[in-house]
This record gives structure tokens, C-alpha cells and sequence, in this order.
């Protein structure tokens, strides 16, 4: 069930109250509870999803026990047996009609013709995002980082955790289980956070986010009719509706997490005040970069090896990143971008800048910004030759933008929303220590306040999903 | 916990308050508001009083001209076509108007967001601030059972169009006489034509569609449906076909200008694929006024 879905508003206040009504001496119940609250939630997308779910959550958990004290050689290839295992369900879902399509036209274009049938099935919710956390859990026990959970219900709800389950963050095992297993008391601090998370979260959402994303879906669902400056525009809303989209369901998951007495781990620190594609990558999906860098950059050499190793290794690693995205030669392109940048940036020395000059730091900003939001355009276009289309526009088709569908009250509203985000992101950037009198509680209450009352007047309240919840 | 609660009990009082009195300023500018749509809209829902109206989508607004039709039919006549709008908002406009005023002659120029599954949200957006009206309820219902607690909000009712009904109140920037809004552009490029297979049929649409074809009968209204032109338009791929075969069931007159020879194929009468500018609207609806008078018999 969606964090901006009418439902879920109804569900969570009571979720939210029973959980802490059952006392703390009875806090195997409080599990119980919230195992019964995450499969209930995540079933409202589509029952049977929760096979899945439960299947690949029983394929780690059993996996990692048989793992855990094995010898070096007996242990390394039950992982491998295991990480297949778990894997399975989201390679058939998500990649089966992607590798059939790719390997039917490649053989018919030397002029064989075969095909598998093809899968019908939808993609169960946040299968991505649960697998990764699952299986990083069991590479976890079989580097011996953790040791293997025996208790299967914190196991599940570690895997089923509602605020999470669909689209991250991804926790590691050592940072969620332990608060699993912790007897929780409220904390008002906490609560109040979390409060303050789910707010901002959902501002970003729905009045930033769906709100460009109204323009943003009109122009690339229409691109062959705008010229390249429009294309341009459209590409940059594009960069800020997906940040946006994407941080706001992590602030929102995170929030529900802290009102509950959990903390997640964040997800995003202001990416797009990066100052290299490096940067972006500290900044942006923090959870599934560490993923990755723990899971495939580091067991394949990381950076102890040759350069040429260590560009491969990177390259490597953000094209798992590109595959994890989607099943698309989009996503591919768009991982292997990103893979280019960040070899380039270290053949060069460009990935850091520990100078002062302001002006050097705003332009290596600006320029991050460009290469990211040109990157962006593959991940958003459907295929690779609009995607090209696209490009190609915007480098050749000048004129004036059009900012059609929007009439000026949209317009305001729009800008209005990306200010407010610019405003907050840059105070907590660059002037983290400034404008002290905000933390007065008559600002604070009148900012939330203005806030709960622009999402009511402004927010795209009748919209649907998360993007990245389609990963 | 209790300090935790009491805090959000009176954040959400404070935001109840602000709902009312911001609710109260909106509606109070809504009925007041001095041009632009806002105004047009409040007049169609709360004032109109012409023999002849005119509904449907941004086609409805910009392709039929009232000034020709008053002078030829020596008839009041206005056009109440929103952008991208359909039967769940003329419908809505429909119960409205009918309760106080029974026109003679209301066209409907029909497109596919009157039989065509998609968001049907976005219909409701414009009918918010008249929720309350008799009747007008139950249409928000039939789309999404939710809105009976979104309403509950005055905010939601101005969700979106807030800013719009501000400025239409203080300082509105465009005006439509009597609803018509010409369009002067011309297109310059030959537009590429996707052959689009419609979408399946939305029976909440055709449902509202027969149900104004009932309100129209009941009030002894006479009823014309239309498909005006549009840019090298095929009768072959025709969308209209579920509605047409609703006003042949019902007894409806429905004409299809869709593929008019003499308009369909000159560039010069259109803005765009779908739109005709003003010259090509003016044509049109002279064409339409030569049908209507050959049939008497509905006016």
C-alpha cells in the first residue's frame, strides 16, 4: 500500500496505536504484530506477491544457517547455491522477458529465428529492494560480519519491515536486526523526527515530485512535437521529480520507521549539491550504493588492485547497478554512464576537491548536475532510439520553451515548491549553523503548519505510485 | 506518549481551523470572481440562462462560435466546453443548470474522454467547489467512494485550483466571451498522425452519458451529439462509435463532421490536429447553424 495512498492514512494511526498499546513485557507479541501489519500491507498490492516475499525470506534465512560454521569450500558454494536461490524469483520476474526479447532479436539478426514464450506476470512490489536485503544479510553471515539469525519472526520482519518492503531503504542486518530484537519505549524525540521526516517526505512528493511529473510525462510522452529546449527543461524537472520522488518515499519510510521506534538507515544528502559523479554516488541511494560496494566492488578487488582493475571493477559494479534498475538496454546504458564518468573522474583526479574556491566548487557542481541529468534521460525514455532522439533534440533543436498544459498558476506552483526545496537543501548544505531563530517553536510549528497546508492546496493528491516502488 | 499526542491533536486543530477560514476565503472568491475560468465555470453552474448551450472538451470551447449562432438562430447561447474535460464534469454542469433553467438546445460535441477509460479524477477537479450542489455528491462518489472523506476538507475542494481562483478573484488575466475562446494560430507543419487503437470503453462514462441523455429528455431538452473536425479525421477510424450507438438506441441526433471534406483537409483551418482556430471554428459552426435550421424541428 502506498505511503500517499487515502488507505494508508487510515491504516497507519491504527497500526501506530495498537502497536504501541500491546505492553513491553509482551514484546514478542509487538513482532508478531508488525509481521501481521507488513504482509497485510504489502498484500493489499497483490496477495500473491507474499509468496514470493515469504519465499525468498525462508530460502536466506534457512540458507544462512546451513552456511554459518561450514568449511571455506563446502560454505562458499552453498552461498553461491543459495544467493541463485534467492535470486531466482527476482532474475524470472524481472529479467526472463528481457533476456528472451534480447536474445530472440540478436539470433534473428543474423538470421535465426527463436523465441521462448514470454512471462505475463507483474513484478511483485519492491522485489528488488527485498531480495538485495535479504541476500546481502546472507552474505553478511558467510563473510562472518554477523552471525545467522535463529530466531525466524525477527527474520521476517526484517525482510517484511512495511516501511521498507517496497522500495528500500536497504538496511543491513546488523543495523536492523538488532533494533528487532531491542525492547522498544516511546521516545518523544524520536517520534517528533519521525513526524518531521513523513511531513517533509510527503511535501516533496506531492507537491514537487507529481507535480512536475505532470509536465515531465506530457512532454516525453510527446517529444517528437517540443523542440530540444523544452526536451531541456523537461529533462531538468525530470532529475529534480525523481530526487524528489524517490527521497520523499525514503523520508516517508524512514519517518514511519522512527514513530515506531526503528531507525533507518538515510538514503540521500542533498545529491545534486555533488561536486563529481563520485560525490553524487555518497549522496544519492546511499543504502544501494553500500550494497553494491559491499557485495560487488569490494569481493571483486575494490580499489586494492591495478588501475585498470579497479576502472573495471567500477565499471562492473554501476552496470549491476544499471541491470538492478530494470530490465531495459535504458538502464544498462544509464549504469555504464555512470560507470564512465566515475572511471574518467579518477583517471583524471577529478573525483575530489578539497579547495576552497567557491567558484571552482559551484562549477564542478553545475557540471555534475549536467552529466547527471544527461544521464537521467536514458533511465526516463522507453528505449534507447528515443532516448537518442531526445538527446539529439536537445543539442540541435533550439527555441523557446514551452511550458505547455501549464498555465501560469501551475507555473507558480511549481516553482514555488522546487524554491522551498532549493531553500531548504542548500540552509542545510552550506549554512547548517545559520538562521539559529528557525528552531523557535512558533517558526517551527508555523513551517509545519504551511507545509500540512500546501500538500492539502498544492499536493497531487489523486496520483499514484512511487517511482522507484516499479523497481 | 500523552505530550506526543496532545501535540498532534492540536497541530490537526490548527490545521481544521486554517481549512475552514481558508475554505470560507476560497468559496467567497469563487463566487465572486471577476473573469477567467473561474468565472465562466461560476456562471455555467450558477447563472446561465441561454436558450442554447454548447458542451464538452477544449474542442467544444474552441470550435463552436456563440455570436454566430445567436445571430442565426436569433437564440441566446453560450459554450460551457472546459479543456480537457468529459461527460463526468458536463454531466455535473448539466444537473446544475437544469435545476434553475431548461435551455431549448444543448450540443455536445463529443471526443473520446467522454467513453474512454483513464483517470477519472481529473474530471472532478473543476467540480470540487460545487460538491455540495444538489446532485453533485453522488458523482464524485461513483468515481472514487473516497472524496466522501477528501471533501471533508474545504482545502481539497480548492486542491490545485487555489491559485487560479485567487487570481481570477483579484486580477484575472484572460476572459472568454459567452465561453468561446478562439484559437489564431495556424499550423504550419504537416502533424504526424498516429493511428492510436482507443482504449476499452469506460461503462462509468457511457452510464453518465445515457443518464444525460435521460435529464435532457425528462426537461424536454433537445439534444444534438457532434464530433467536429479534426485534421485529415478517417470516418474508418471513427472513436466516437460507442456514443454514436447511444444516440441511436436513444433517438439522439449525432453528426459527424469528424472527416467534413471541406474542412478535415486545409491545414489553414486548424491549430493543431485536433483544433481548429478561429477561421476554421466560424466555418464549422456555420456548417452546423445550415443543419440545425434544415431541422427545425429541434429548436
Amino acid at each position: 500500500m502506498p505511503f500517499n495512498s487515502l488507505n494508508f492514512w487510515f491504516v497507519f494511526p491504527l497500526v501506530f496505536a495498537l502497536y504501541w498499546v500491546i505492553p513491553v513485557r509482551y514484546n514478542q507479541w509487538r513482532k508478531v504484530f508488525l509481521i501481521l501489519a507488513s504482509y497485510l500491507l504489502y498484500m493489499n498490492w497483490k496477495p500473491a506477491f507474499a509468496i514470493v516475499l515469504m519465499g525468498v525470506t525462508l530460502i536466506t534465512f534457512f540458507g544462512s544457517l546451513l552456511i554459518e560454521g561450514k568449511q571455506p569450500h563446502k560454505k562458499k558454494r552453498l552461498a553461491w547455491l543459495f544467493a541463485f536461490l534467492a535470486l531466482l524469483p527476482l532474475l524470472v520476474f524481472k529479467y526472463y522477458n528481457f533476456l528472451n526479447d534480447s536474445v530472440s532479436h540478436g539470433l534473428a539478426a543474423i538470421g535465426l529465428k527463436f523465441s521462448m514464450p514470454g512471462l505475463n506476470w507483474a513484478i511483485p512490489v519492491g522485489i528488488s529492494f527485498f531480495t538485495f536485503q535479504a541476500v546481502g544479510y546472507m552474505l553478511d553471515v558467510y563473510h562472518g560480519k554477523v552471525n545467522a539469525e535463529r530466531d525466524i519472526l525477527d527474520y521476517v520482519l526484517f525482510v517484511s519491515f512495511f516501511p521498507q518492503v517496497a522500495s528500500g531503504p536497504i538496511s543491513a542486518a546488523n543495523e536492523l536486526l538488532p533494533q528487532i530484537k531491542e525492547v522498544h519505549h516511546f521516545d518523544y524525540d524520536q517520534g517528533r523526527q519521525g513526524l518531521k521526516f513523513l511531513l517533509w517526505g510527503m511535501f516533496i512528493k506531492l507537491v514537487i515530485a507529481d507535480r512536475l511529473g505532470l509536465f515531465v510525462d506530457t512532454v516525453y510522452a510527446n517529444y517528437i512535437h517540443y523542440n530540444g529546449t523544452t526536451c531541456f527543461v523537461a529533462s531538468v524537472f525530470y532529475s529534480i521529480q525523481i530526487y524528489c520522488d524517490f527521497a520523499g518515499y525514503s523520508l516517508m519510510a524512514i519517518g514511519i520507521a522512527r514513530t515506531l521506534g526503528f531507525n533507518l538507515p538515510d538514503n540521500f544528502r542533498r545529491p545534486y549539491f555533488a561536486i563529481s559523479i563520485t560525490d553524487f554516488w555518497r549522496r544519492w541511494h546511499i543504502t544501494l550504493t553500500r550494497w553494491l560496494t559491499q557485495h560487488i566492488y569490494i569481493p571483486m578487488g575494490g580499489n586494492r588492485c591495478g588501475k585498470i582493475k579497479n576502472y573495471w571493477n567500477i565499471f562492473v559494479t554501476f552496470l549491476v547497478s544499471g541491470i538492478w534498475h530494470g530490465a531495459n538496454w535504458t538502464f544498462v546504458i544509464w549504469g555504464c554512464m555512470h560507470g564512465f564518468f566515475q572511471i574518467i573522474e579518477k583517471a583524471v583526479g577529478l573525483q575530489k576537491y578539497e579547495g576552497k574556491s567557491k567558484t571552482i566548487r559551484t562549477l564542478r557542481i553545475f557540471v555534475t548536475f549536467l552529466l547527471v541529468n544527461f544521464a537521467w534521460i536514458f533511465f526516463r525514455m522507453p528505449d534507447i532510439s528515443s532516448a537518442g532522439i531526445v538527446v539529439g533534440k536537445i543539442f540541435s533543436d533550439f527555441g523557446v520553451p514551452e511550458l505547455s498544459g501549464l498555465d501560469v498558476f501551475s507555473q507558480i506552483i511549481l516553482f514555488l515548491g522546487i524554491a522551498i526545496l532549493i531553500v531548504k537543501d542548500f540552509r542545510v548544505e552550506f549554512l547548517p549553523d545559520r538562521f539559529a531563530f528557525l528552531q523557535k517553536s512558533f517558526f517551527r510549528w508555523s513551517v509545519y503548519v504551511v507545509l500540512f497546508v500546501m500538500i492539502l492546496t498544492l499536493g497531487v493528491l489523486d496520483s499514484g505510485q512511487f517511482i522507484y516502488v516499479n523497481f | 506518549m500523552g505530550k506526543y499526542l496532545r501535540k498532534i491533536l492540536l497541530f490537526f486543530l490548527l490545521v481544521v481551523v486554517i481549512d475552514c477560514l481558508f475554505g470560507l476565503a476560497f468559496q467567497y472568491m469563487n463566487d465572486h470572481s471577476k473573469g477567467g475560468g473561474v468565472r465562466s465555470r461560476h456562471y455555467v453552474c450558477k447563472e446561465s440562462k441561454e436558450d442554447v448551450l454548447i458542451f464538452g472538451s477544449s474542442r467544444a470551447k474552441h470550435h463552436y462560435v456563440p455570436d454566430l449562432i445567436e445571430d442565426s438562430l436569433q437564440m441566446t447561447c453560450y459554450n460551457t466546453g472546459e479543456d480537457g474535460n468529459g461527460i463526468l464534469l458536463c454531466y455535473g454542469f448539466m444537473k446544475m443548470i437544469t435545476d434553475r433553467h431548461t435551455p431549448k438546445l444543448v450540443i455536445y460535441d463529443v471526443t473520446g474522454f467522454d467513453m474512454y477509460e483513464d483517470d477519472n479524477m481529473k474530471y472532478l477537479d473543476l467540480m470540487k467547489p460545487y460538491y455540495y450542489e444538489k446532485g453533485i455528491d453522488s458523482i464524485f462518489w461513483s468515481v472514487e467512494p473516497k472524496t466522501r472523506v477528501m471533501m471533508l476538507s474545504n482545502l481539497y475542494r480548492y486542491n490545485t485550483t487555489c491559485l487560479r481562483v485567487f487570481g481570477n478573484y483579484l486580477h484575472p488575466m484572460t476572459n472568454y466571451p459567452k465561453g468561446y475562446l478562439a484559437l489564431n494560430g495556424i499550423m504550419d507543419q504537416e502533424p504526424i498522425i498516429y493511428n492510436e487503437e482507443p482504449g476499452n470503453v469506460d461503462t462509468l462514462k457511457i452510464r453518465y452519458f445515457e443518464r444525460l441523455i435521460s435529464l435532457a429528455k425528462s426537461k424536454g431538452i433537445n439534444l444534438v451529439c457532434c464530433c467536429s473536425p479534426s485534421y485529415k479525421a478517417s470516418i474508418n477510424q471513427d472513436y466516437c462509435q460507442p456514443i454514436r450507438q447511444l444516440c441511436l438506441q436513444y433517438n439522439v441526433p449525432f453528426l459527424y463532421y469528424g472527416d467534413d471534406s471541406d474542412i478535415s483537409l486545409e491545414k489553414s483551418f486548424f491549430q493543431d490536429r485536433t483544433h481548429l482556430n478561429d477561421k476554421g471554428a466560424r466555418l464549422f459552426t456555420n456548417k452546423l447553424i445550415s443543419w440545425i435550421k434544415s431541422n427545425k424541428s429541434i429548436i
